[in-house]
This record gives structure tokens, sequence and C-alpha cells, in this order.
């Protein structure tokens, strides 16, 4: 275990065993297979994953945000000692938004698109503060506006979504969520939508409020250039299960999974790091579930993987893998 | 240097936008481009949205026609073939210059198997085809075993699949020029290495000649010959891959390329650029140079004047007078460091 | 298997589990087969010939001779009901094909070509969606006689509009997708492009729009009739409550009773495979 994390405390959100799963057509399809996180204070932690690996379900499941054909089967989410999976949708509500909130891929459309903005931000802010006053929150949804680095914050709270240009409703989009002060702040995909300049703004931005406000941000990413930028902690996420677990820095100079050594070669490839990388074709995702899921692209693969699974095995390091490579 | 391949002289491309009963605008989405592709080299368009690559990628390909300028392709007047009544004439310039759009989900019909898709090339243009011919086609873009995937739709492959199978399709009938529009942006990390490596092996194998419109600069970076980079409907800056991406001069491919986070394990020591401002609105661009309401150089001329686009070294083109004059060589670094010690915020 | 039998098995066997998808796609196949089948076997299954006067002397109730009883003119209403459904179902499909073929043409043409083609047809859709549709049918019946074949072919000159404002826009949106965009790019004509790129992606959208209009088609037909401008050598459902008219003063319910249950029932079920036909063919997600 890093000793930084135990400088730390407690986790703030842990997460044990998550399974959840959607009804698809007659079936069931399992996004989240028995998924276990720590989130620390003022750390960032970043989920990655392609497509298919569960990370979106993931985060959607925290906050039981999930669409009706999802069913969450197991697991418990510890967020100051409450499990959140056992509250009723009334305290649930108390804490979304306001202890925990979360900001998406495509601020526009995720911001009410007939509302000012300023009218969703002081929505925002006395729904948690009933206490305050009108006046109150609109000055509150000014200094929240500045320190999102949004530009004359007073007409700002004047405009449309649509007015603003996507940075920019990333930015109302962050500050709608740290309206409320939140501990833990969940970041689905948040620059994907965004040009590469802009998304430089924001992830600036992210870094520093993290730094100002103590915030512990989870990351839900593919892109592993953000991951390097803001994270501290690692899970590689596929195919539902977490593969590999390990502080940012070692995850990227000493990846141990096949899969994580995977991604990093490609982003090699993709970054002209290394132009002689050539990366096995095969793709999808498995329908069987026996032994482990990445043994169809691995090329390390041992008849051991074909029927048993592995599991997560901590290493000396702080690192922990799932793979049998490793005991 | 081999044969000159395509050539656009101050291409536009202007969309009429009624603004109100009377009044018309005009979105300026392509407004004087002007750039030069060799046989074989892979010359990459780059910005970010709103600077018009697409558009220009759209009319490289014959899908829309310019507002003014000329576009070249061997030698032969583009805008005259596409006008003009001689369909031979129109067919030879669709059997050469090819296209594969960004989003895999949508550039297949999805009400056909991917056997009709692959034959259409063949169809239109009256070649004689063999289902030999469709697996070998399926084979050079890696879908193996052809014979699984020719009776399938398009839904029942993955993102990766389609994309190939859109390759293929553009490679049907060996074209000279394939203009490459965001071809892995909607893909998975893993998939866009797999592609990328894909599109460099064809290219060798079929002497492909590509136009790669992209904003993910990394790939540019490591994929290109020759670069051009877009800003707002205007070309900033062009060069070979070596001089733009190693010693950029313009301000804004300086603060594009340092902005960019590396996946790397020393990335938390390494500060971003951060370009501040926004894009300004597409229909009412700023006065002068465009992109003087970001810059970090920004003088009193570029307020009034638009910078015309020079050539500041062998083959390196660049429209930032400011630059030259006040940095020289040495801008690459100095400008960067501006835009990494910035904290300042623009009033828009 | 030869490749042709090999194609219609495994398009039968689309078809089966298309229906089993959804419930009301099942349930309304299941409802409107009945009435299928109750229309082709009609002369198996009716009592009487239908026209045929002079069974009874009057209004009759409901007996064991007579299902559903019997005219003031003496006509069995069972062997009348039985094939009103012919009736029903013919002018269903047909005015239907007439509607569809026209709106397809027109929205196909206006929604790529665009121009002055797109203002014209769409200006001639407008005028007509302005006339009240159904006066409108009334005056054309009286003005070119109350034959079958001309209420059917006026019923599928008046249903087009609203069609063809469907597939235009669908067309509108499909023009710019980039499958037909690439499809240009490789040289595909303009005839080649509207047929197969654009036109099996346009249909899913209006499939069930024309179930619809199918079910209008049936009331618009029974609603002539009932107001006596029906053929009166076609058993029409709407002719029986014409007549169901007078017969009610005389205490005759079986004549107003029976084929409204039938219109109710075959509307019913046409506007529920209407729905199940949507929920397939263009699924939505389930929030």
């Amino acid at each position: 275990m890093n000793d930084s994390r135990r400088e730390n405390g407690d986790p703030v959100l842990s997460i044990r065993d998550l399974v959840v799963s959607y009804r698809v057509g007659r079936r069931r399809i399992v996004a989240v297979d028995g998924v276990s996180i720590d989130v620390y204070r003022n750390e960032c932690v970043a989920i990655v994953g392609e497509s298919g690996s569960g990370k979106s379900t993931l985060s959607l499941a925290i906050m039981r945000l999930l669409p009706p054909s999802a069913a969450i089967e197991r697991g418990v989410v510890l967020f100051k000692g409450r499990n959140l999976l056992e509250l009723s949708e009334k305290e649930l509500q108390k804490i979304r938004g306001r202890e925990i909130s979360m900001v998406f891929q495509d601020p526009t459309s995720y911001l009410n698109p007939v509302y000012k903005i300023g009218d969703q931000l002081v929505e925002t802010i006395l729904t948690h503060n009933s206490d305050m006053s009108g006046n109150e929150a609109r000055a509150r949804a000014i200094e929240l506006l500045k320190s999102v680095g949004i530009p004359s914050p007073e007409r700002a709270l004047t405009y449309y979504p649509h007015q603003l240009s996507g940075g920019m409703n990333q930015r109302v989009s962050i500050a709608l969520a740290l309206a409320t002060n939140p501990s833990i702040l969940i970041a689905d995909e948040p620059t994907s939508a965004l040009d590469l300049t802009i998304q430089a703004q924001i992830l600036r931005l992210l870094k520093d409020l993290m730094r100002r406000l103590s915030l512990s941000i989870i990351l839900i990413t593919h892109d592993l250039g953000l991951v390097a930028y803001l994270a501290d902690r690692v899970y590689v996420m596929y195919s539902g299960k977490v593969m590999e677990e390990d502080a940012v820095g070692s995850m990227f100079s000493n990846p141990k999974h096949p899969y994580t050594q995977l991604l990093l070669n490609s982003v090699r490839i993709i970054y002209g790091l290394d132009t002689s990388a050539r990366v096995e074709r095969t793709e999808g995702h498995l329908t069987d579930t026996k032994g482990c899921r990445f043994r169809h692209r691995c090329p390390y693969a041992l008849s051991r993987c074909e029927s048993q699974e592995p599991p997560l095995v901590p290493l000396n390091s702080g690192k922990v893998v799932r793979c049998w490579l490793y005991g | 240097m081999s044969r000159l391949l395509l050539e656009a002289i101050e291409v536009k491309k202007y969309y009429p936008v009624k603004t109100s009963l009377f009044k018309t605008a005009f979105v300026r989405a392509v407004d004087g481009i002007s750039l030069k592709v060799c046989e074989g080299e892979v010359h990459c368009i780059v910005g970010e949205s709103g600077s018009g690559k697409s558009t220009f990628g759209r009319l490289v390909a014959g899908l829309e026609e310019p507002t003014s300028g000329t576009l070249r392709f061997m030698n032969r007047d583009v805008i005259e073939i596409l006008r003009g009544k001689n369909k031979k004439d129109l067919m030879w310039f669709r059997r050469n210059v090819q296209i594969v759009f960004q989003d895999p989900y949508s550039s297949l019909n999805p009400r056909k198997r991917i056997r009709e898709i692959l034959a259409r090339p063949f169809k239109i243009h009256g070649v004689a085809y063999d289902e030999s011919a469709l697996h070998e086609l399926l084979e050079s873009v890696g879908l193996v075993p052809p014979r699984e995937f020719l009776d399938r739709y398009p839904h029942q492959l993955s993102g990766g699949q389609r994309q190939r199978v859109a390759i293929a399709r553009a490679i049907a009938l060996r074209p000279k020029l394939v203009v490459l529009d965001e071809p892995t942006s909607a893909l998975d990390v893993t998939v866009k290495a797999q592609i990328l490596n894909l599109l460099s092996e064809l290219r060798e194998r079929e002497s492909l000649t590509y136009i790669l419109i992209s904003h993910e600069l990394p790939i540019v970076r490591s994929v290109c010959d020759s670069v051009t980079v877009m800003y707002f409907g205007r070309v900033v800056e062009q060069g070979s891959s070596r001089t733009v991406f190693e010693r950029p001069l313009h301000p804004y491919t300086i603060g594009l390329l340092n902005s960019i986070p590396l996946p790397s394990p020393q990335a938390k020591a390494i500060e971003l650029a951060v370009m501040e401002g926004e894009p300004p609105s597409p229909l009412s661009p700023p006065p002068g140079c465009r992109f003087h309401t970001r810059c970090p150089i920004a003088r009193e001329d570029c307020k009034v004047e638009e910078p015309p686009l020079i050539e500041v070294n062998g083959g390196h083109l660049l429209a930032c007078p400011v630059s030259v004059r006040e940095y020289g060589s040495d801008g690459s670094e100095i400008i960067a460091k501006m835009y990494l010690e910035s904290r300042r915020q623009r009033v828009p | 298997m030869p490749v042709e039998l090999y194609a219609l098995s495994s398009n039968f066997k689309t078809v089966l589990g298309v229906l089993r998808s959804d419930k009301n796609l099942l349930a309304g196949a299941l409802m409107l087969l009945v009435f299928v089948l109750v229309a082709v076997f009609a002369n198996l299954i009716a009592t009487y010939h239908p026209l045929q006067t002079g069974l009874t002397r009057g209004l009759h109730p409901p007996s064991r001779g007579f299902l559903m009883g019997t005219d003031q003119i003496g006509r069995d209403v069972f062997s009348w009901v039985i094939y009103g459904t012919r009736t029903a179902l013919v002018v269903g499909v047909t005015a239907t094909a007439i509607s569809f073929v026209i709106a397809l043409a027109v929205g196909l043409v206006s929604g790529y070509f665009g121009g002055k083609a797109d203002l014209v047809l769409m200006r001639i859709v407008d005028i007509l969606l302005s006339i009240p549709q159904f006066i409108f049918m009334i005056v054309m019946v009286m003005l070119y006689g109350s034959t079958f074949t001309n209420i059917v072919l006026i019923i599928g000159l008046l249903s087009w509009p609203t069609l063809a404002r469907i597939v235009r826009a669908e067309v509108l949106s499909l023009r710019e997708r980039e499958f037909v965009l690439a499809a240009r790019a490789l040289g595909a004509s303009s005839r080649d492009l509207i047929l197969k790129e654009i036109l099996p992606n346009a249909l899913p959208p209006v499939i069930p729009a024309a179930a619809l209009t199918a079910s209008n088609a049936i009331l618009a037909e029974a609603a002539l009739s009932f107001l006596g401008l029906g053929d009166p050598r076609v058993p029409s459902w709407g002719t029986m409550l014409w007549i169901a008219r007078q017969a009610i003063f005389a205490g005759g319910w079986w004549t107003l009773v029976f084929p409204s249950i039938f219109i109710v029932l075959v509307i019913l079920s046409i506007n529920i495979i209407a729905d199940g036909l949507n929920n397939v063919l263009n699924p939505r997600e389930r929030t």
C-alpha cells in the first residue's frame, strides 16, 4: 500500500465487489463484474478502459443514475461510512450534486437548454442551501463562474447554454458540480468533446481546483494523456473487471498486465514514439466467462488462463494485477 | 520530389446563412487555402473545430464545389470536371479520388451486407469482380477470414472492423488519392493504433497518397510527411512535418503543440500551454489576423491587416510577420514559454 | 439448398423473429390474421349471400338462423358483416398502396433534389392538407359517382400528402449521411443513390405511418358509406350503419352494434400493429 495513501486516512469512497448488469432483449449482460475501487481525500483516481470496459456504467452506478434496464446485482458503495446503494432516493438526493457531483462528456446536451445558466446555477445552490437568499445565491453563482475562469460572469449568468461554446459550457458544468463544495467530483470523459486547446484549459482548471478545494476527482477516460497529467492512481478496466491498479508513475513506466502493455504500446504507436511497434489485431469481447477475459488477445496466454480466472494479486511495489503471470 | 498530384490555389467555400429577413451573412468555412500534395506523400491537415479542414476535405473529394479558387488533380481542373457534362471525366475523377469518413457507424449503409457494400465500387465503374477479389480486399485490410465478414451487416461489426470495411471500399479500385477525414477519432485507443498501422502498410503496398485530416495531433505528428495547420478557414503554417512540429513558428501552432497532454510517466512535471480565450464566431471573424484575440504576441497591425502566407525557409510557410520579425528562429521556445507562464484571463 | 430458397427461408425466419420480438406486433398481427381469414373464407363462413333481400319479413333480432339478425329489407346482417370484412381490407390495402407509391415518389424527389421541384410539390401537399379531407372526399364521390373503384381511388389519392411529408423528412436527413456521401464519392448516379442508398433506409419510419393510413382509409370508407355515399352493390360495414339509422327507431340495435364492433376491432388491430412496427423498426432507447 502506498504510504501517501495511508496519510490521507480512510478512503472517502470505497466500492467493493460491485456487479452491474443490463437487460438486453432477453439476456442479461454484465457490464461491471466485481469491481473494487478506493478513492482517498485529495487525490485523482483515473479509471481507464476502452468501450465495453464498463467504466461509464461504474461511474453512473456510484450515484445510482443508471437507466431502468440496468440492475445493481451485488456490492457496496461506501461513502463516508454509508452504503449509497442502501439509501432511499430521498437520502440519495441529498448526496447527489452536493457531496458527490458529476460532470459529463458533452456539456451542451447536459445543461438544460431552456434555462439560463444563471438560473440553473442559482437553483442548484438554493436546493442544497435552503437558508440562502436569492441574492446571496446569485453572488455565490458569480463567484463560482469566476473560479472556473469564465470571463464577465455577471453577463454569463444571462446566457443560455447554446449561446456559449463547448468549452464555456463545460466550465459551467464544472461550476454547477462544485456549487456545493462536494468531496468528490466524477468526471466522465470531461474533455473528449472539446478541442485540444480548450481541453488544455479545462485540464489546467481541474488541476487547480483539486489543489485549491482539496477535492477528490474520479476521472473516467480512455485518453492516457489525461491520466498522466491529472491522475495520482490508476485502475485499468477490461470487460467489466479491474486488470491492474497502480500509482500513475509506475503504471506508465512499469505496466505489468498484458492489456495495460497493449494500451501503452498502442499509445506509443499513436504518439509516434515507437514506429516499429505493431499491435495484435484481434478485437471484440468474449461471451463466455470462464477463465481470463483477456486471453483471446493476450500474447502470453497460458493454458491456465483458459479455465481459471486470475484473482487480483498485490505485488511488492504497491501494484495490484489480475494475471496468472504474476502468481 | 515526385510529381504533383493535387494543387489547391486560394480555394474558398462560403455558406450563406440568413441572419434576418433581408440580410444574408456568409460562413467562411474555407477562406483561401493553397497547398500542394505530391504523389506518395502523406499530407496532413490539422486544426480544431471550425478550422474548415473537414470542409476542405470534402472539396478535395469532389463532394462539394468550391465557391472560388482553383483545384487541380493530376493537372486537370476539378471544378470543371464536377460541373461538366463529361461523364467519363467525372468517373475518372471519382475512381481516383476517394474518401474515408470519421464515423464508422454511419459511413456504411446499415441495410446492406458487407458484400454489397464492397461490390459497389466495382459495379459503379463497371469493373469485373468475383468472390475472390472481394476476399482479397478484405484480407488486405486485415479482416480475416473474409468469408465470415462478407455476409454480415454493419451493425454486426465493431467500430474498428467497420472502419476497415470503409477503407477497403475506398481502395477497392486503387485510387491515386485517398482523403481521410478523422479516420480514427471515433475509435478506441488500441483500435486507433491498429488502423494507423493498417493505413501505413496499405500506403506502401498500394502506392497511395493520403490527405489526412485530423485534430488528433499525436497521430498527425507520427504519420505525416508534410502538414498544413489551419485556423478558422485560413492556413497559418505549412511545411514538412519535421519543420512544423519541431520548430513551429506560428503562435497558434506553438500553443497547439504544447497543449497536448503526453501519456508518459513524467507528464505531471510538464505544464500544459494554455491558450486563452475562445475561437471567434464563424459569422463574424475578427478583423485582421483571426488569431489575434488569443495571441500572446499580437501587435497593433495584427488587428488591422490579415497576414499573408509567406515562405520563411525552404518549403516552410508562415502567416505571422510578428513571429519572424521579432523572434526569428527562436520563436518556438520563446512563444511556448509565454503560454506556459500566462495566467491572465482575457476578456473576449 | 438453392440460393433463392435459402433467401426465402431466412427471410421467413426473420419475419417470425420480428413478429415475436414485440408483444404489440404479435397481438395485433394475430388479430388481423383472424380478419384476413374471415375475409378470405367469407363465402364459407357466411350463411347467405349478403345482398340477398327478403330472407325475413323486415327487421328480425338475432336468432339461430340469423346470428346477427336481419335488416328492414330482410338481409342477413351476419353475412353482410362477414363479407364486409373483405370490403374493409381491400379498401385498406389498395388505398394505402396507392398513397404509399405516390408518397414515396413525391417524398424522394422532393427531399433529394430540393429546389423548384421541392417547392412546387410541397405547396401541393400544403394545399391538399389544408382542405378538409373528408369533405373533399364527399364532394369527389358525389361528383364522380359512388362506385367502389372510385371510392378507393379517391381515398388513396387524398391520403398521400401526410405520408409524403414523412418520407421527405427522412430523405432530407438521410441525404447528408455519410454512407450516402461515400456512395456519391464512389461515383454512384442520383438514381442509384435514391433507390439503393436512401430508399431502403427511408422506409422504416414510414411503414408505421402507412399502417395508420390503412386504418384511416377503412374509417373513411365506412364514413362515406354511413352517409349513404357508398357503393350499394358492395357490402360495407358503413352501409349497414346507414341502414341502422332507421332500424334503430324500430328497435333494431343489432344493425348498429355488430358492424361497429367489427370496425373497432379491425382499426384497433391495425393500430396495434402500427405501434408494434414502430417499436421494431425504430427502436428507441428504453429509458
